[in-house]
């Protein structure tokens, strides 16, 4: 595979021609989101700067939970899961007022994870206590992340348990 | 809506980029004539592998819209098609490394894209949710696609025709569209189709396509 060599005999001008007018279509009734690459060029910029082979996991948004909030827009209250194999988090997010939101999550299996919150002005981070909870009392409205390292005393040593991906707070 | 850089590369003198792709940064970011879209995006993922934000960012920028219809082929709202697009993205990079060529990296796209679509989607039919509404509440254009392409009847009349084919004829042509046009044999590979039944499957689905619109007096006008 992989060894096409540009040419496609098969594939007449007229199909090209068409294949073109079929994109331009799709563009129009159900064009990509305007700031889609920009947001997911965010969370991957957030990754590891040496993107090499970080043995973490993805987490996944629960969407029965993410759905009915109205998400991503500006409820005064929401509730998001992520969960992967390994882990699962639970945050309660509430407004504090138009710049800034509240955080209470849950870890579980419980554990004193470090968790990090990334953000476009920094990183927030807190330690969960031994039930696995944890609170981000100020956070800037915006694009997040969180990353949940091993509770290591030495955040450099602490392997990164899980990731989510980027969310809109 | 007319013309996309992408598709109508604007032209340039012909140059050579296979054979150093990361000798000249600049012109590589640039539309770049059909010919060399292979070369460029292998020299993306040359760059990428070695750690390049701005190459990654732009791969994503270029593959971003084959995934997005291959995730909304599958039947998820536009929120669920862009969560399993960044859950696809971030994946990549645990498995990048070991990524070499772009036809591999646009299969494995579109493959982890296509599974993780089938797995929310059937996540969220087992799941027998409070309020099932809350799915047609996503923001899912208010206007249909006829209202959408009201100024345009001939691509109204290539949308009828594109929807009204197969589904697996639909789908692979839609996702065709957006493909780099060097790759398409990845596609067969990520649609299960055998290499090699592309071409004449492309083949059918474009003739019955073509078959469909020529009945159309709004597509032949």
């Amino acid at each position: 595979m992989n060894t096409a060599q540009g040419d496609f005999p098969s594939f007449s001008p007229e199909d090209q021609h068409l294949a073109d007018e079929i994109a331009n279509v799709y563009r129009v009734v159900d064009p990509v989101p305007a700031t889609l690459v920009a947001r997911l060029q965010f969370a991957l910029a957030l990754e590891s700067p040496d993107f090499g082979a970080p043995e973490f996991e993805v987490l996944r948004p629960q969407e029965e939970d993410v759905l009915p909030a109205g998400v991503r827009g500006g409820e005064d209250s929401r509730t998001i899961t992520f969960d992967s194999e390994i882990l699962t988090i639970m945050i309660s997010v509430s407004a504090r007022d138009e710049h800034a939101v509240r955080v209470d999550g849950w870890l579980a299996p419980p554990g004193d994870h470090l968790v990090e919150l990334r953000c476009g002005a920094g990183a927030h981070v807190v330690r969960a206590d031994d039930q696995g909870r944890f609170v981000l009392d100020v956070v800037p409205r915006g694009l997040s992340q969180l990353v949940v390292r091993q509770g290591v005393d030495d955040p450099a040593q602490a392997a990164i348990l899980a990731v989510t991906p980027s969310l809109i707070l | 809506m007319t013309g996309d850089p992408a598709l109508d590369p604007a032209l340039g003198p012909a140059r050579d980029a296979g054979l150093d792709p990361a000798a000249d940064p600049a012109p590589r970011r640039a539309p770049t004539p059909r010919a060399q879209r292979r070369d460029r995006l292998a020299a993306l993922l040359v760059e990428a592998r070695q750690g390049d934000r701005d190459a990654l960012d732009a791969i994503v920028a270029e593959l971003t819209p084959v995934l997005w219809h291959t995730a909304r082929n599958q039947g998820l709202s536009r929120q669920a098609a862009e969560d399993v697009i960044q859950t696809t993205w971030l994946t990549l990079l645990r498995h990048l490394h070991a990524i070499s060529v772009p036809g591999a990296l646009i299969e494995w796209l579109v493959t982890t894209a296509r599974r993780e679509a089938w797995r929310v989607s059937r996540a969220s039919r087992k799941d027998d949710l409070p309020g099932d509404d809350t799915f047609d509440d996503l923001p899912d254009p208010v206007l249909t696609p006829d209202e959408l392409l009201v100024d345009d009847e001939r691509r109204r009349a290539l949308w009828h025709a594109v929807e009204s084919l197969p589904k697996r004829c639909a789908e692979l042509l839609r996702i065709i569209a957006f493909v780099p046009r060097p790759h398409y044999d990845a596609v067969a590979a990520a649609l299960n189709m055998p290499l090699g039944s592309i071409g004449p499957t492309r083949g059918r689905c474009f003739a019955k396509l073509r078959l469909l619109l020529a009945k159309d007096p709004d597509w032949s006008s």
